[in-house]
């Protein structure tokens, strides 16, 4: 969503390529800002929108839309896993048949890592298209110890921050944040600047206030699957629900580039519904 | 009145304890069909119990189920009423330290019956000519080490008993036990040391001990902590503890549970978040009050104030603290505090610049590098930002991190573990 200076991305290609040989490429689309809209009528997708069916105000300027894409810009799932002492057993088990169940449901174009999280926050695997060791690492998972909520969420926002495909943090959280070294407000900072969208299954019966604000703030949504809910059906919702969304793109014009930039996205339908990020940060000048 | 306790049922699950001071005592129930067997085997084992050791004293006392101990309570207040007034012949046992239900003002009146005095004039000669100080100070002991040498056979409290224990995971409630007596009844005896519970070092430390020693496995007891401050209210241990303590409540698994309970101030003592966080902010002053070079109360009092939103101040307090001979836990601390205060501040580079060294002092630490990754991101540094997620994230075994900040609610008590066998070794060397 930030829309960094050339130099910037010349190192973005470096440190993926530190972080992993297999991560994906990065876009050299710089200077185009990339909006991900997910516009519904009566509750459902609305298809077939093109530029001109959408609206974006930046800083309160209309802007010229240069693409919009749908369903074909690969996916990045950062699958972010609660497995604290209290998802063990028959819940553990559920949850590993729910991630199975999102890999499944992923093309070969897309990508996917693991972060678990305790009171330690682990990646697992980092963005590969090759499934097969998320899968190992999947079922390899136990649960035990506190729940650093924040720090996971943090940690995986940072490492879904791509501008290469479109990047999908699922977060399963049964519980409260009990180990976290990050306050949330930084958390939801992050949130607003990364590149990222953010859904969340919470099994707690009252969502926590910090994944509301977090799926919120990166225009996800929270799928509240009640104590002893299955999360299989939510993570396949979720991936389909992220599918047909739209990856609208436009080039900022005739407003200031640095500092935080105000987003109004509207669907020019009646009845349109837009769930869309509220603004970006960009440090161009 | 309430009490709320914290501990860990086990290395992953949490204890807490909650008093609903609806019970009096019986206090004149024994008046018929009266047993000695309780208070001559009580005193007998003031006297011969090693400190520390699960010894045949120990073990005798520790297997009293709560109705044993609820006539010991009683034996104990005529006991200790006879030691000071020799002449006494009413008596009428007060109600438990907190209790505040509506039967906590009956006073039952109550003499002995003679074969009962003798017993009672008996023992209150053994005591005096021990002192009640000695007495009191190995009762604490013997208390105390029921209740962690010999736990799994000391009697909790039957459910309507002044204290309820509660389990508590990822927010809410998943458990209760009764609370024991033995905390009770130690508390009681300490209050006859003479001249003054208030003067006497023991007593002061047996507080400080104990709380600590909850603290370590995160049992907060909050009723012990209010008897510790009523005693001695200007201690800068006791206080530091107490906003700890307050500093735990705040913390969203406190919160959810209290939550979780219906009128949950009233059963748990658990204020808000904002009033726990002023609560810890005021016990940490009024520690720094009392002891102005106390770098711990400083971090800790930084970081509250850094989750108020007060950054300057907390810059402030921190820096100072850092300018103190901290040990290396509490430097990185400091360090990783001051970070997260100078963000707030409007200091990202200073920030970021305080998180590097405090991942140079701990590199077997987790906390800083996630926040370095943050903030090197916001900067524009990515390869930075990859290398510091590498180390947040790093799939590194859990014995293999060393990160203070996962025992930080508990690191004020483990930090004063040794107190408790300090005492003991002080109520060994006062062997009657």
């Amino acid at each position: 969503m930030n829309a960094p200076t050339l130099p910037a991305i010349a190192i973005l290609l470096l440190a993926g390529g530190l972080a992993s040989a297999q991560s994906p490429l990065f876009s050299s689309r710089v200077e185009g800002v990339r909006v991900d809209v997910l516009a519904t009528q009566n509750g459902r997708p609305i298809p077939g929108l093109g530029p001109a069916d959408f609206e974006v105000r930046d800083n309160g300027v209309v802007q010229t839309i240069d693409l919009v894409n749908v369903g074909d810009v690969p996916v990045n799932a950062v699958l972010t896993l609660d497995v604290s002492d209290s998802v063990s057993g028959p819940r553990l088990a559920s949850l590993q048949r729910a991630g199975n169940a999102l890999l499944d449901g992923l093309t070969r174009d897309d990508f996917a890592a693991l972060v678990t999280f305790n009171q330690m926050v682990v990646r697992q695997v980092p963005l590969t298209r090759q499934v097969e060791p998320v899968r190992e690492a999947l079922g390899q998972a136990q649960g035990f110890g506190d729940t650093a909520l924040a720090d996971a969420s943090l940690g995986a926002m940072l490492l879904g921050d791509t501008d290469a495909g479109r990047t999908l943090i699922v977060i399963f959280s049964d519980g409260v944040d009990t180990a976290s070294v990050t306050r949330p407000e930084l958390v939801l900072e992050t949130a607003r600047r990364v590149n990222a969208i953010v859904y969340a299954v919470s099994t707690s019966g009252e969502t926590p206030r910090f994944l509301r604000d977090l799926a919120a703030a990166t225009s996800g949504r929270v799928l509240d699957i009640g104590r002893t809910g299955d999360p299989g059906p939510a993570f396949l919702e979720i991936l389909q629900e992220f599918r047909r969304r739209y990856l609208v793109t436009y080039t900022p014009a005739g407003v200031d580039k640095a500092g935080w930039h105000k987003l109004e996205v509207r669907v020019k339908r009646s009845g349109a519904r837009v769930q869309a990020r509220t603004g970006y940060f960009s440090s161009q000048r | 009145m309430c009490r709320v306790g914290r501990a860990r049922r086990t290395p992953l699950a949490i204890v807490v304890a909650l008093l609903a001071f609806t019970c009096a005592l019986e206090a004149g129930a024994q008046g018929r069909g009266w047993d000695s067997t309780f208070i001559e085997q009580w005193v007998s084992a003031l006297e011969t119990h090693v400190p520390g050791t699960l010894d045949a004293p120990l073990a005798g006392t520790a297997a009293w189920d709560t109705d044993d101990l609820r006539k010991l309570w009683r034996d104990i207040h005529v006991l200790l009423t006879l030691v000071v007034a020799p002449r006494t012949t009413r008596f009428s046992v007060p109600p438990l330290l907190f209790e505040t239900g509506p039967r906590s003002r009956e006073r039952v009146w109550f003499g002995l019956k003679k074969e009962e005095r003798e017993v009672f004039e008996e023992l209150a000669t053994r005591v005096r000519r021990r002192g009640v100080t000695s007495v009191a100070h190995r009762a604490a002991i013997l208390h105390t080490d029921i209740l962690t040498r010999a736990s799994s056979i000391a009697a909790p409290s039957d459910a309507a008993g002044p204290a309820t224990r509660w389990f508590i995971g990822d927010g809410t409630g998943i458990g209760s036990t009764g609370q024991s007596l033995h905390w009770e009844i130690a508390r009681r005896v300490l209050t006859a040391v003479e001249p003054d519970p208030r003067r006497d070092v023991f007593v002061r430390d047996w507080y400080r001990a104990t709380v600590a020693m909850g603290q370590a496995t995160e049992y907060f007891d909050a009723m012990q902590m209010k008897q510790a401050l009523l005693l001695f209210p200007d201690d800068s241990e006791l206080l530091l503890l107490a906003g700890a303590e307050r500093e735990a409540f705040a913390t969203p698994l406190f919160q959810a549970f209290a939550k979780s309970l219906d009128g949950s101030a009233r059963l748990t003592g658990i204020e808000s978040a904002d009033a726990e966080l002023n609560a810890a902010s005021s016990f940490y002053r009024r520690a720094l009050a009392a002891r102005p070079e106390f770098p711990e109360a400083r971090v800790r009092l930084g970081r509250v104030l850094t989750m108020q939103a007060h950054y300057a101040d907390a810059v402030g307090l921190l820096r100072q603290a850092l300018s103190a001979d901290l040990d290396a836990s509490q430097k990185y601390l400091a360090l990783l505090f001051l970070g997260d205060a100078l963000e707030g501040a409007g200091d990202p580079a200073a920030a970021l610049e305080s998180l590097e060294q405090a991942a140079a002092i701990a590199p077997r630490s987790r906390a800083p590098y996630l926040g370095i990754a943050r903030l090197s991101r916001e900067r524009g540094d990515l390869k930075r930002t990859v290398s510091s997620l590498d180390r947040a994230l790093a799939d590194t075994a859990v014995e293999e991190v060393a990160e203070p900040m996962w025992v930080y609610r508990a690191l004020p008590g483990l930090r004063r573990a040794s107190l408790v066998d300090e005492l003991r070794a002080r109520a060994a060397a006062d062997r009657p």
